[in-house]
Order: structure tokens, then C-alpha cells, then sequence
């Protein structure tokens, strides 16, 4: 599928405004281990980033090109693709300041 | 004695070297296809993951149905959907997995799908309602609701049939 969006950083409303998350989290159809990821990563955009973030799910059994494109090795991964730089984070999504790191959101204190 | 640390750090550059060779071709080997199974360490003993789906036939079925199959959390949250749900909505996959199913129903709907995922917590549930498609067009569809239990958590079984096809006909 060609639905990938692309990076918006150009576009008029985002200048001078903190740039939207683009997250990509890869899983396995309907599994126990990607119905735990989605939540928690789901949970922890809603508490940390709400309404400025953008999350794609992607299962790789079905979009299985997606998965070639991003160079994934095992499920689930989550990788944050905006802000700049990219970062991966492969495996147990369940340790939150880890994901919140991967993530690039740092704790309002 | 200059020399002697210098040579012992090229030995251990070339130490690591290896070792960083072995773990790029394990990597490559696994994301290539070459291995048929992981083997993970557990509390009661390594535990063996086959890469192929035990349920490989009911995934395919899935899949390859002309109904949406979708699957809900408890919050409304899909799940899982097949590429067919994704269809009706004119939507890319990625984007409806993990969006709350409300977000895909207009507002005057919403009731109805309230009352369709009450419904099936006590048993199988069915509905007709309207769905958005991307282009802001309504599908109609006829929506059945089940539940299960998975790892203690409601999970909602749903199943759609797109309409329109039957309507224009």
C-alpha cells in the first residue's frame, strides 16, 4: 500500500508549533502480544502527546512490504519516525520510561 | 610495553569484531527468512516460537474474507481489522488499526453502536448502521458483535457486511 504519509514539517499550521509525533508500531494480526502493544502504546500517546501524534499500526502479515521497508526483525517494534531522529524499539513495549524515551517525550515536571 | 597494549587491543578489536559479525548474521537470518523458529529463554525453559502461525488457516480465512472482521478492546479501540474493513472505509490499514471504532461511525450512529457492544457482552448482537468512508461518503453495513475473554481482558468480535452493493442492486 502506498497510504504512508508523508512528513508534513512544511506544511503552513505546523511552523512555529511543536511538531506532531508520527509513531509506527508494527505487530502480528490479532495476537496477544500486539492487542498489549497497541494499548499500551495507545495509553501513553493519550496521556503524553494528546491530539498531536499520529499513530499507524501495522501488521505485518497483511502489509507485509511495510515491514520490508522499515528493516523489522522481530514484533513488536515501535518506531518513531517524527520528531527527528528516528528511533526503534523492538520487543516488550511494557517498561514505560523506555517506551516514553523511544517515544522522545519528556516528563512536565 | 607499548607495543604489548596495542597488540592487546587489536586482538580485542578483532574479538569484537566477530562477535559483532555473528550477531549481524544471526539478525540478517532471522529477518530473511533462513530460521523456521526463535527459541526465547522462559522460567520453565526455552520456549520454542514458530515463525508460521499455528492458526495459519483461520489467519488466511480472515483475511481473505469479503466481510470486515474487526476486533475491539474494551475502550472501543480497534485491534485488529482485515484489509476488507479497511476497505469500506476507503482508509489505509495502518490508520484504522489502533483508531477507536467511533471515530469511523457518524454521530447519529453512535447510539446504535453503543447499543450493538452492550448487547453482545451477554451474547451475539447485530445492527444495521452507517459508517464513514474517508471521502466522507456513508457505507451503510450490517455490524454482528460477539465477545471473548483473552488473558482476562473483553475483547469484541465484530463483523461486517457492506450494503451498499445490496442496496444499489
Amino acid at each position: 500500500m502506498s497510504g504512508k504519509p508523508k512528513a508534513s514539517a512544511e506544511s503552513p499550521e505546523t511552523i512555529g508549533a511543536p511538531q506532531r509525533h508520527l509513531l509506527r508500531l508494527y505487530v502480528t494480526g490479532a495476537t496477544a502480544g500486539s492487542t498489549r502493544a497497541i494499548q499500551q502504546v495507545r495509553r501513553l500517546c493519550e496521556e503524553h502527546l494528546a491530539g498531536s501524534y499520529d499513530l499507524e499500526v501495522i501488521d505485518i502479515y497483511q502489509l507485509p512490504s511495510l515491514a520490508k521497508d522499515d528493516q523489522i526483525i522481530a514484533t513488536p517494534t515501535l518506531i518513531k519516525v517524527l520528531p527527528a531522529p528516528l528511533r526503534r524499539l523492538i520487543g516488550d513495549l511494557s517498561n514505560v520510561d523506555k517506551v516514553l524515551f523511544g517515544m522522545d517525550v519528556r516528563e512536565q515536571s | 610495553m607499548a607495543e604489548d597494549i596495542v597488540k592487546g587491543l587489536q586482538s580485542r578489536i578483532a574479538e569484537l569484531e566477530q562477535m559483532l559479525a555473528e550477531s549481524d548474521q544471526a539478525l540478517e537470518a532471522i529477518r530473511t527468512g533462513q530460521v523456521e523458529s526463535l527459541v526465547v529463554d522462559g522460567p520453565n525453559g526455552p520456549r520454542i516460537y514458530s515463525l508460521e502461525w499455528s492458526t495459519y488457516s483461520f489467519r488466511v480465512l480472515v483475511e481473505a474474507m469479503s466481510e470486515g472482521a474487526i476486533t475491539l478492546g474494551d475502550d472501543g479501540v480497534v485491534l485488529y481489522c482485515n484489509l476488507r474493513f479497511a476497505k469500506m472505509l476507503l482508509a489505509p490499514l495502518e490508520r484504522v488499526m489502533g483508531s477507536p471504532l467511533g471515530k469511523w461511525v457518524p454521530a447519529r450512529w453512535l447510539p446504535a453502536l453503543t447499543d450493538l457492544l452492550r448487547q453482545a457482552v451477554s451474547g451475539d448482537a447485530r445492527v444495521k448502521l452507517c459508517l464513514f468512508s474517508t471521502g466522507g461518503v456513508e457505507v451503510p453495513i450490517y455490524l454482528s458483535a460477539s465477545t471473548i475473554q483473552d488473558n482476562g481482558q473483553r475483547v469484541y468480535c465484530l463483523v461486517a457486511t457492506d450494503l451498499s452493493a445490496h442496496q444499489a442492486a
